[in-house]
């Protein structure tokens, strides 16, 4: 592997991290990587140093990631159903994240404060890195971290993460 | 935000988690959270969700990267993909695929391309329904070629694109009839051609055109070769346990047909 091919690599274990935080099912998330290295490799002119390689690389991430939900969004939704509660099976088959609260919690918020929190407060993304990334000011930034961060103290601190999933 | 030094913002307390802020205005908004224990309570709540995010996702970052990831960085497919055409040509392909294909025809494994996974799901549809109903002796079809017509109409009122089961005697097969097939992007077309020694090849047409990348062939498995390609208006694969330049020939010969139905 050559330079830039290895300081790609290098960022795969964020990328995966971040598109299994979105979709939480882990064959979708890999597959939405594998297209985003796809797409990142054959553009590799198109990034020059000293660039920020991991914004480029989240860039391409969330570009790809906003197309596939605005065509999903065109195709029927199922949300698992109470039954499949009650038998006590995992509604939501290929979903291999742990168990957490907090993520089931993201899950209420829409998918804009998601990725905010997500790129600055799991992945450590500057405000202007994230901004650049999403596309929006950095205000805009703040404001989904605000509001997405007092949601999710709304539902994680008092116990009352609904029980319903986003089904995406 | 405020001019109002003194003021601190719900935006103000994102940044001091985040450690956005300046010195100046960071030793302002610590002076406020030892007056104000709502927001102290606020930011450590913010660090906390930060800490747990963190520590649920951790595994994820620790997981082997697959190989096919890395596989991409180093112009390796990850798949037995090859390029069945030229660059070039297969721009061509949409214009002229009369006799030029044949001849056009270059198989390399040099210039590998990758498929993506709108591409990779088309192909495996296609030898999915290859393999589940080209074996089928009795019940391959749902309409026989002797219903050449209606057959025609049917898949074309289904797929909402016209839909030609095309003439391959040149490459020695008869169309047996064909099915329709439900996918989750919606309806798709099934031919089934035999040769003489009953051998069967199949077509696999989408009115999804645009889901492939032109000239590209994937081999799923040993035993059964899709290649596949766009027209004007559908997605095209032909599949077969059949060498690829017998695929590539008949798929040259499906082009031809198509080609000649269209003018007509």
């Amino acid at each position: 592997m050559d330079d830039l091919a290895t300081m790609i690599a290098a960022e795969i274990p964020a990328l995966r991290r971040y598109a299994r935080a979105l979709l939480r099912d882990a064959e979708r998330a890999d597959d939405l990587v594998q297209d985003c290295l796809l797409r990142a490799w054959s553009r590799r002119h198109l990034w020059r140093q000293p660039g920020n390689l991991r914004a480029w690389l989240f860039t391409i991430l969330h570009n790809l990631y906003a197309n596939q939900m605005r065509s999903l969004s065109r195709q029927p939704r199922f949300a698992p159903s109470e039954a499949a509660e009650h038998m006590g099976q995992n509604a939501r088959q290929g979903d291999q994240l742990e168990t957490s609260e907090v993520l089931d919690a993201m899950d209420n918020l829409n998918d804009d404060q998601r990725e905010a929190i997500l790129l600055v407060g799991v992945e450590g993304l500057r405000y202007e890195e994230a901004a650049a990334v999403l596309g929006v000011p950095v205000g805009t930034v703040m404001s989904r971290l605000s509001r997405g961060r007092e949601r999710l103290r709304e539902l994680t601190d008092r116990g009352n993460v609904p029980p319903i999933r986003r089904v995406k | 935000m405020s001019n109002d030094p003194k003021m601190v913002t719900l935006d103000d307390l994102q940044a001091y988690v985040d450690e956005e802020l300046t010195p100046e205005r960071r030793a302002e908004v610590e002076t406020h959270l030892a007056q104000s224990p709502d927001d102290a309570e606020r930011v450590s709540a913010y660090r906390r969700q930060n800490r747990s995010l963190r520590a649920a996702l951790a595994g994820v970052g620790n997981e082997a990267v697959p190989a096919s990831m890395l596989a991409v960085l180093q112009d390796r497919p990850p798949v037995r993909e090859i390029t069945w055409l030229p660059r070039v040509a297969a721009a061509f392909l949409f214009l002229a695929v009369g006799g030029a294909l044949g001849g056009a025809l270059g198989w390399g494994y040099d210039k590998l391309p990758f498929l993506d996974v709108a591409e990779k799901r088309f192909l495996r549809e296609a030898v999915a329904a290859h393999q589940i109903y080209a074996v089928d002796r009795r019940h391959a079809v749902e309409v026989a070629a002797i219903e050449r017509d209606y057959l025609q109409t049917w898949l074309t009122r289904r797929l909402g694109v016209p839909i030609m089961a095309p003439d391959l005697s040149e490459a020695g097969l008869n169309l047996l009839g064909g099915r329709l097939i439900s996918t989750v992007n919606g309806p798709a077309a099934l031919l089934v051609y035999e040769t003489a020694e009953g051998e069967r090849v199949t077509c696999y047409i989408t009115a999804e055109a645009k889901r492939l990348a032109p000239g590209k062939v994937f081999l799923e498995d040993e035993a059964t070769v899709a290649l596949a390609w766009p027209t004007s208006s559908l997605s095209y694969a032909v599949s077969g346990a059949a060498s690829r330049e017998r695929l590539a020939e008949i798929a040259g010969v499906v082009n031809r047909e198509l080609k000649q139905l269209e003018d007509g």
